[in-house]
């Protein structure tokens, strides 16, 4: 089942006089169950696809479709609900909030979601190894141990979609390596989609699919 | 808010400048001086005179066209008018120099015919000139020759050095005042300076002690204001320092860091607040009417930079401390908001102390009060936190977004309680500034409504009831003979103050014409062969007096420190009258009557019938309700400019819980944008905004009232540190039209927080986070 469709995606932003071409024509398909890498070097405009096609950012032209449903004109309400229902989100700096501790980060998902299930909660802290430091605040944890949070987090209101910027880009090797296995345990037994952009290589092999982009174009698909 | 004192001495100082830029000192007669003319020759043998001017100066009635009015009568030698209106003249002996006021008002021309009735001869004048206003020469004032004036009037022309009324210009005027005090030629007259500081001094006292007082608490609420500033400016610059601490600073980088920071901002919003006051005071001084320029004074200029610098240096290194006490990776790490504390021990104490103060007032009242209004300021401060905190608590176990997120920041969050804070102070202080605005406001209707009778005819020199008798065959409904002195000096055992309308009369009289009470005086003191006083309720706070206390008061240069006795304090705001029973046994006091106060059927008539039957004596007469409105003039404009003053501030104070909002969303626009990621819609954003705002409103006005009702109870005690006291009460409609005016702004503050959270570009703020 087709989850997202890009088609023909263009992206610009405009710095002073200059306007620049960020996004060119680009077209992709997300289909359920997909572990999707998209990687490229600095600046190849991949986290701008990423917050494209997760609605964190607007497009310029050409169609995105998600579910069906062409979301390109959606309100301020309709886009709330898909990052409530559908999306879901973990980023290189967590974005955890500060003033809440680890579980009421997950907690404020849910309760955003109006769907607050505490067992779920549990349940997430428990898959993501972190029961025993659910009342700690994030600046009491380490990067991998809030990324961890953030997972949680981005899994609780059971999305199907799980947008991952970088998580691992502020994390040494071995703490990198163990967020890559969970989010592939997560796409393996729990077919959540999964679409992750990374400039680390070695990570493309937890990727079922990966897509090279360079200055805005795919230029390789696995 | 510092110079107001300063400033409004500049005003009154040019004011009486611009009355008199002719003289330094004036010789006039008073109540008792013998004689009614003044002969400026001896003044001859003093040689650091640099003028001398005689002039009449009186009311006269006036006619012109069928028109009769009273004029102010001008005459002197044309060279001494020429001095007077600094300016040549031409006048010849039938002819007279009118103002251009008076010219518009009655509709004169040059060559009309004007005529004037004195000492009982109609004298016309044929109208020559018609001068710029200058000076007091202003209004229905009119100029003619002394020369010929005398020779109409007694045939007479060698009494040029003659006048009523001499003006001196002198080099050296605290001598030569000095002098004339002594010299037996004038000891008898009344001699005072044009511009008079002591005089000036007390009307600043009266007219300004509640602006400055206001302008305390404003200073007050600009340190919390600052003070609310520090924590949200410099919360991004922790991280930095932490930074800087891994780079091997000594710790001092900090300091410096955020106090050269200060010193720039500080320094640009000088210059600003400098031009911007000096703007305001500007302002403020042309609509009442000044037309000069006022520098605010530099010392006041250089005590406000010491303060502001003073608070910026305290502050900083005080914040700069209590983060440098935490681990250098916590600074660079912890990106929670500061957390709001409530200093238990201290709160306790502070509640104990006032409900100490407010039981037993253990001090002097000003001092009472003062500890009273700091004691509950701070507790109201913290009460606003404490209810904050709880309704953070009491929504901590519901399960919504308000109660994750914005009750928990209501609850804990340092920068929401400095916000609140501040829109606290801003509510006291326009609340504050209202009621002293209402409070000068009815003081004018009450001393308007006060004075119910219609004229004062004073200086009565040759006072028989024969006066009493012809004033009844005229329109006069009532009459009552009595004394009455200006400016009269009272002295306590340790102060001296001024009366400047001391009135004797029938007691059933003087209530009846000014609209007070004086009945309940002790039998004590009635018993007693000497005076009483009764004095304005103010007298009993300021000057530490009480019934059977002793004060002497100078009536006259030959009645010198007369011994009266207090019997009882009149129920009135208005301070500046005083009653006693001198009149009622006159022979024994050694004084007589020298004032009749009466009412008539038809004021404007009469006022023309007493003129022309009672002026020719050189009589004064007041018309009461002309002269009650032309004090009440002075009062008002001081209103006018204290009613700019205030608008400004209360503006200012919008601005700052504006800005305020505005400093709330920087600090939590992160925050928001992290929750719109997970999927919050403006919708939901806009009913927890609105939640929050209706909290916020709910606690300012149940801690707000309750603290603007205490601080007008009790400020008006700390006047007394002025030597002033004004029995003031909080102002209903001022709390409310405060209360208003500051949901207003936060609430064009919350619609502008809600347009800015709507507006965050998720995308941006989470790749800057």
């Amino acid at each position: 089942m087709k989850l997202i469709v890009a088609d023909k995606v263009n992206k610009y932003y405009t710095q002073g006089e200059e306007r620049n071409h960020i996004l060119k024509a680009l077209s992709l398909v997300v289909n359920e169950g997909d572990f999707l890498g998209i990687i490229g070097p600095s600046g190849s405009g991949k986290t701008t696809l990423l917050y494209c096609l997760s609605s964190l950012e607007t497009i310029d032209d050409g169609d995105l479709i998600v579910l069906g449903e062409k979301i390109n004109q959606y309100t301020d309400k309709q886009i709330a609900k898909l990052r409530q229902e559908t999306f879901g989100f973990i980023f290189q700096f967590y974005h955890l909030i500060p003033n809440l501790t680890a579980y009421e980060n997950i907690m404020l998902a849910s309760v955003i979601a109006k769907k607050v299930d505490e067992a779920k909660i549990m349940d997430l802290l428990d898959k993501v190894g972190m029961t025993e430091y659910k009342d700690y605040f994030p600046n009491e944890l380490s990067g991998g141990m809030q990324q961890r949070i953030a997972i949680a987090r981005a899994l609780v209101n059971s999305p199907k979609v799980l947008f991952a910027d970088e998580p691992t880009g502020n994390l040494d090797q071995q703490k990198g390596k163990e967020i890559m296995e969970l989010l592939k345990k997560l796409n393996d037994e729990e077919q959540v989609t999964i679409i992750l952009v990374t400039h680390n290589e070695d990570y493309l092999s937890y990727c079922k699919q990966t897509k090279t982009l360079i200055d805005g174009e795919f230029v390789d698909t696995k | 808010m510092l110079g107001v004192r300063n400033i409004f001495r500049d005003v009154f100082i040019k004011e009486a400048e611009a009355r008199y830029p002719y003289a330094d000192l004036i010789i006039s007669y008073d109540e008792y001086s013998p004689a009614r003319l003044i002969n400026k020759r001896h003044l001859r043998d003093y040689d650091n005179i640099e003028h001398a001017l005689a002039f009449f100066n009186l009311q006269v009635l006036t006619s012109y066209d069928g028109d009769m009015f009273y004029g102010q009568l001008f005459s002197s030698l044309p060279h001494e008018f020429e001095i007077f209106m600094d300016r040549e003249i031409s006048i010849s002996g039938n002819e007279m120099i009118i103002t251009n006021a008076f010219a518009k008002e009655k509709g004169v021309v040059v060559g009309d015919s004007i005529t004037i009735d004195l000492l009982g001869k109609t004298l016309t004048y044929q109208v020559s000139s018609i001068m710029k206003e200058h000076a007091i020469f202003s209004g229905t004032s009119f100029f003619i020759d002394k020369t010929s004036l005398l020779e109409s009037l007694y045939g007479l022309s060698q009494l040029s050095n003659f006048g009523n009324v001499v003006y001196l210009k002198t080099t050296q005027s605290e001598a030569l005042y000095q002098a004339l005090k002594t010299d037996t030629n004038y000891q008898n007259y009344a001699i005072r300076y044009a511009v008079d500081k002591d005089q000036i001094e007390q009307r600043i006292t009266e007219q300004i002690s509640m602006v400055i007082l206001a302008g305390f608490i404003v200073l007050a609420a600009l340190v919390i204001v600052l003070n609310s500033l520090f924590p949200i400016v410099l919360k991004d610059i922790y991280q930095e320092i932490g930074v800087f601490e891994t780079l091997g600073d000594d710790r001092k980088l900090g300091y410096k860091v955020c106090f050269y920071q200060w010193v720039v901002y500080a320094s640009i919003s000088f210059v600003i607040g400098w031009i911007l006051a000096q703007i305001v005071v500007n302002i403020s001084a042309v609509i009442y009417g000044l037309n000069a320029f006022l520098l605010i004074d530099l010392a006041i200029v250089f005590y406000s930079v010491i303060i502001l610098f003073g608070i910026i240096l305290f502050s900083n290194f005080f914040i700069m401390r209590k983060y440098y006490q935490k681990e250098m990776i916590t600074k660079i790490k912890d990106r929670r908001y500061v957390l709001t504390t409530i200093h238990t021990a201290l709160l306790g104490l502070s509640v104990l102390g006032l409900i100490v103060f407010l039981s037993f007032k253990p001090l002097t009242p000003q001092y009472n009060a003062l500890v009273i209004v700091g004691l509950s300021l701070y507790v109201s401060l913290n009460l606003t936190t404490l209810l904050l905190k709880g309704y953070g608590k009491l929504f901590s176990k519901s399960k919504t977004t308000f109660s994750l997120f914005q009750a928990k920041h209501m609850g804990d969050n340092k920068n929401i309680h400095q916000s609140l804070n501040v829109i606290f102070i801003a509510f006291i202080v326009v609340g504050i500034m209202l009621t002293t605005r209402f409070f000068i406001s009815k003081q004018i209707d009450e001393v308007r409504e006060m004075h119910q009778f219609n004229f004062l005819m004073l200086n009565i020199h040759d006072y028989d009831d024969a006066i009493i008798d012809e004033l009844l065959t005229y329109d006069v409904t009532d009459a009552a003979p009595g004394m009455f002195y200006q400016h009269i000096t009272a002295y306590t055992h340790d102060n001296q103050f001024l009366v400047i309308m001391f009135v004797s009369t029938e007691a059933v009289k003087f209530n009846q014409f000014y609209g007070y009470d004086i009945s309940a005086v002790s039998p004590d003191v009635l018993s007693l062969d000497i005076p009483y006083v009764m004095l304005p309720s103010s007298y009993e706070k300021v000057y530490h007096l009480k019934v059977g206390d002793r004060l002497h008061i100078d009536l006259s240069p030959e009645l010198r420190q007369v011994e009266f006795v207090v019997g009882g304090f009149i129920p009135t705001d208005f301070d500046q009258v005083v009653y006693t029973n001198l009149a009622e046994k006159p022979a024994i006091f050694g004084v007589n009557y020298n004032a009749v106060i009466m009412n008539a059927n038809n004021p404007k008539e009469m006022m023309n019938v007493l003129i022309q039957n009672f002026g020719g004596r050189m009589f004064y007469l007041v018309d009461a309700q002309a002269a009650v409105a032309d004090k009440l003039a002075q009062v008002e404009n001081i209103l006018i400019f204290f009613t700019v003053l205030t608008v400004f501030v209360i503006f200012s104070f919008l601005m700052v819980v504006f800005n305020n909002t505005r400093l709330k969303f920087a600090s939590l626009k992160a925050d928001y944008a992290k929750i719109k990621v997970l999927g919050i819609s403006n919708q939901d954003n806009f009913m927890n905004l609105a939640k929050e705002f209706f909290i916020l409103c709910g606690v300012l006005l149940v801690v707000g009232t309750l603290e603007v009702f205490v601080l007008s109870a009790y400020l008006k005690d700390m006047l007394l540190f002025f030597d002033y006291y004004k029995n003031m009460a909080a102002s209903i409609p001022g709390v409310l039209i405060a209360f208003a005016l500051v949901f207003l702004s936060l609430l064009i503050s919350y619609w502008a927080y809600f347009v800015q959270i709507s507006n965050i570009f998720v995308s941006e703020e989470i790749r800057t986070i």
